[in-house]
């Protein structure tokens, strides 16, 4: 029985014993009167003794709930006689931790029908980034795949045998298709932008290697300006491409590409500076796309590459391909404008870069160049040969000409000169090169005499 | 009782550090796991964006008290792929999602293994000649040796993770129109044979386009030749006429190239193409290479066209050799780019003809002086051209004629009045 005093001594007992442990309940003890000594201790053990037990037991439920959560954890894990490591764990250690409601969790959780709710939901359960860069990709891809297919809503792809004019045609409905194709690519590319800040399709195309073939080309220009640039390029191809595409073009035809590439020039001018806009036209520009085909066995420098493409620039008009055969005023037209533009390169070049320029433009010598190129040989070989078929074709004309001889001797002469110039081609190029180049590009030898004759010998 | 109350005590306070170590414990792993609180559900309207399948419709409401406790996205990552599959579907994951995930992470482990091989792409230097094939087409063998032996591995790994094929999954994914297994048909066992002749023959065929370097002179084309041919007589050991023809119509180059360019004016019915097919391909296999042909290749040629007109019949037959010439192709460009009628493609090129007929006439006539000859000649190109302009309208024939080699091979010019 606690009277009043002894009940407010304890409960300062236990408020010490709370506050600062064993040597506050040992003065409390020890404040206690004598009479009550025995008694106290009895109370003092009984609550210590509820106090063992309360504490045990959080002691037992701690640990018994640490337990839980770890065979929680390795129900979840399910481990595997065939084990393939994945990309998370070759980059960085995976700390394998879990709780104990890990298993109750359910995906729908984060499902939302918005995106961007979508994207939260899976960062808050701290879902990676790539890895909701790869959900988030997919999902956007497969949403665009059905805008994509119900452009294509008659396609039956197993009929081998229809025949299919997609990429020729001027009206072909393929034509209006690929702009929406191109319109659909450029919305999700935004759409992924807007929801991740980046467009992570792209950044997989660069991990994997593949480079697109305009950004190599607009990448001296910033990302704001190379977009501006791609949209001035696709509202005007989609003017040109039709007229590109019609394989039966007229002048007037031509005259209207010549007119939208200027307009597309101009509008290109708006957006890039001049030394910008001068860089996009040695990129991008149709003269300077065909220089590149035309130059090939030249391996022009930068600078000559900057200087052809400028005269042909001024003289673009003139020197326009000529497709009417009878048209000799246009031919004659074009003609001098092409000998014009020469005379200014000698001048330019030099005698030496001249002649290689000029061998450049030979079909036949860029033919061996591809095919020694392809052999992994010396394409000082091509120039070698150039060299002979120059030679050789000087000497068809002095034999042609000469009165003194008759056709007979004329035809024997010639033979002579291909069979010469076959054994010669043979011990330069090896039989398996010349062989190929007999097909591609040394069909000069013919002009000199047909193989027959020569077989006849 | 004074002793016993001490060791109670003494008990209290070693429970206590216990307890209180145990809490602390408790506590850190909860910090670390417990960032997620409440799932934050995005409920403004205005910067919707709806996804393609949209998910359950209430759950934007529910907000899960278990996610108030402690899920995080690293109780389910584990170091395994099949574990992980199974712990993402432990809790719920859509298959489609699934596969997303596993699909996008094996692709990237496998880039990554790639990556040390590649050598980088070069900046564009715009003085740089050629074509941009090279470019993109530099890589060492080692480097395409991997390409496919990790292409192998990564679609062997998503069959056995996921029980689906790479390429149909990503065609789905991308919204290609879904490819017909051209195999399929076959006993499994035959399949597993041609798929594996199959797939070295597109090793081999990509070899010899990377050795051309984009340029595909008659060097390139005699092999690639002779690799069809060896693929065709492969086949022909393990599968029968009938479906190896199946096989060869929906996939050889000669196939396509009828389906895109050559048939483009002719409508073949399914028989029709397939028995072309049949003569091109009986006629390429005549070819050796070189510029060679089999020794007896025109008494097999004339046999071939035999059972091609008797196939198709006479009249079509006739209209398909017009299909392939390339003045009647022209013609038909023609008619489609100025909306013409066919009726006056067949009038033209009927024109063709009998001014060609003229022609040869004119050369074999032994009468005639060479004067007389070429004037003979022009006199017919120039009244082709009338009767041509008549038809065609002047503007077309304008544009017509700088694609109308034939009527430069008549004469060099026209004489008289125009």
């Amino acid at each position: 029985v606690f009277d009043s005093e002894n009940r407010r001594e304890l409960q300062g007992c236990i408020r010490s014993l709370n506050e600062s442990g064993l040597l506050a309940v040992e003065g409390c003890v020890k404040r206690g009167g004598e009479s009550q000594r025995a008694m106290n201790t009895r109370a003092i053990v009984l609550i210590s003794f509820l106090g063992n037990i309360g504490l045990l037991a959080l002691a037992f439920h701690l640990k018994a709930a640490r337990s839980s959560a770890l065979s929680a954890e390795s129900s979840l894990a399910v481990s595997s006689a065939s084990s393939s490591t994945r990309l998370a764990a070759v980059e960085t250690k995976v700390e394998f931790v879990t709780n104990d409601v890990t298993a109750e969790f359910r995906w729908r959780q984060v499902e939302s029908r918005d995106y961007k709710a979508y994207i939260a939901n899976l960062r808050t359960i701290g879902c990676p980034e790539e890895t909701i860069r790869d959900i988030i990709a997919a999902d956007v891809t497969k949403l665009y795949a059905q805008k994509r297919r119900a452009l294509y809503p008659d396609l039956k792809p197993d009929e081998y045998w229809k025949k299919d004019p997609s990429w020729r045609g001027v009206n072909s409905p393929e034509l209006e298709r690929q702009t929406k194709l191109r319109a659909l690519d450029k919305e999700k590319s935004a759409l992924l932008k807007e929801l991740l800040g980046i467009d992570p399709i792209k950044e997989r195309q660069k991990e994997n290697g593949y480079v697109d073939y305009w950004d190599r080309i607009y990448g001296f220009l910033s990302e704001e300006k190379q977009q501006q640039v791609r949209d001035i390029s696709d509202q005007f191809d989609q003017k040109i491409q039709p007229l590109y595409r019609m394989q039966m073009r007229d002048e007037d035809d031509e005259k209207e590409i010549r007119k939208l590439l200027r307009e597309k020039l101009a509008a290109m001018a708006s957006v890039l500076s001049p030394q910008e806009l001068e860089q996009y036209e040695l990129r991008a520009s149709q003269i300077a796309t065909q220089m590149r085909y035309d130059l090939d066995g030249f391996e022009p420098t930068q600078q000559e590459f900057q200087e052809i493409y400028k005269l042909r620039k001024q003289r673009e008009e003139d020197l326009a391909y000529v497709y009417d055969q009878d048209d000799n005023e246009a031919q004659a037209k074009r003609k001098k404008a092409v000998d014009e533009v020469e005379e200014q390169l000698k001048n330019m070049l030099g005698e030496q870069r001249f002649a290689e320029y000029k061998r450049a433009q030979d079909y036949s010598y860029k033919e061996l160049v591809r095919l020694l190129e392809r052999d992994n040989l010396p394409t000082l070989l091509a120039a070698k040969v150039h060299e002979w078929k120059t030679g050789s074709e000087d000497a068809v004309k002095r034999i042609r000409n000469d009165p003194s001889l008759t056709q007979e001797q004329r035809n024997e002469a010639l033979q002579a000169l291909r069979a010469e110039a076959e054994d010669a081609l043979t011990r330069q190029l090896g039989e398996k090169v010349f062989s190929n180049y007999r097909r591609n590009g040394g069909s000069w030898l013919n002009n000199i005499a047909s193989p027959r004759e020569v077989r006849r010998r | 009782m004074r002793t016993l109350a001490i060791i109670s005590i003494g008990l209290n306070v070693v429970l206590a550090a216990v307890v209180a170590s145990q809490w602390r414990t408790e506590k850190k792993v909860a910090a670390a796991d417990a960032t997620p609180t409440v799932v934050p559900v995005q409920k403004t309207q205005s910067s919707f964006i709806a996804r393609r399948s949209g998910g359950p419709k209430v759950e934007t409401l529910v907000v899960s008290n278990l996610l108030e406790s402690n899920f995080h996205w690293r109780s389910i990552e584990a170091e395994d792929y099949r574990a992980y599959i199974a712990n993402l579907r432990a809790i719920g994951c859509p298959e489609d999602t699934i596969r997303d995930i596993i699909i996008a992470d094996v692709d990237k482990l496998y880039a990554r293994k790639l990556a040390p091989l590649r050598k980088p792409t070069e900046d564009f230097k715009f003085w740089k000649t050629g074509n941009s094939f090279s470019d993109y087409n530099n890589q060492s063998d080692e480097y395409y040796k991997a390409q496919r032996e990790f292409a192998k591995e990564k679609r062997e790994l998503l069959k056995q993770l996921l029980g689906v094929d790479y390429e149909k999954e990503i065609s789905k994914q991308w919204g290609y129109p879904p490819a017909k297994d051209p195999l399929e048909n076959l006993a499994p066992e035959t399949r597993d044979r041609a798929r594996g002749l199959t797939e070295k023959f597109s090793e081999q065929q990509s070899d010899i386009y990377r050795k051309a370097r984009g340029h595909i002179d008659s060097t390139t084309q005699d092999e690639l030749r002779s690799l069809r041919r060896q693929l065709h007589e492969d086949l022909a050991k393990i599968m029968g006429p009938d479906e190896l023809l199946d096989y060869e119509v929906r996939t050889s180059d000669i196939a396509r190239n009828m389906k895109y360019n050559e048939l483009q004016a002719f409508d073949a019915s399914e028989e029709e193409f397939r028995a072309i097919f049949k003569a091109k391909q009986a006629a390429e296999f005549l070819q050796r290479g070189e510029g060679k042909a089999e020794p007896d290749w025109q008494a097999q040629y004339k046999r071939e066209r035999d059972e091609l007109k008797q196939a198709l019949g006479e009249d079509r037959y006739k209209e398909y050799e017009r299909a392939k010439d390339g003045d009647y192709q022209n013609l038909m460009r023609l008619a489609e780019a100025r909306g013409l009628e066919s009726t006056v493609v067949d009038q033209v090129y009927q024109m063709r003809d009998e001014a060609q007929k003229a022609v040869s006439r004119v050369r074999s006539d032994q009468s005639l002086d060479a004067d007389q000859r070429a004037a003979a000649l022009a006199a017919i190109r120039a009244e082709t051209e009338k009767t041509v302009v008549a038809t065609l309208g002047e503007k077309n024939f304008k544009t017509y004629k700088r694609y109308a080699y034939w009527l430069r091979n008549i004469a060099p010019t026209t004489v008289g009045p125009r």
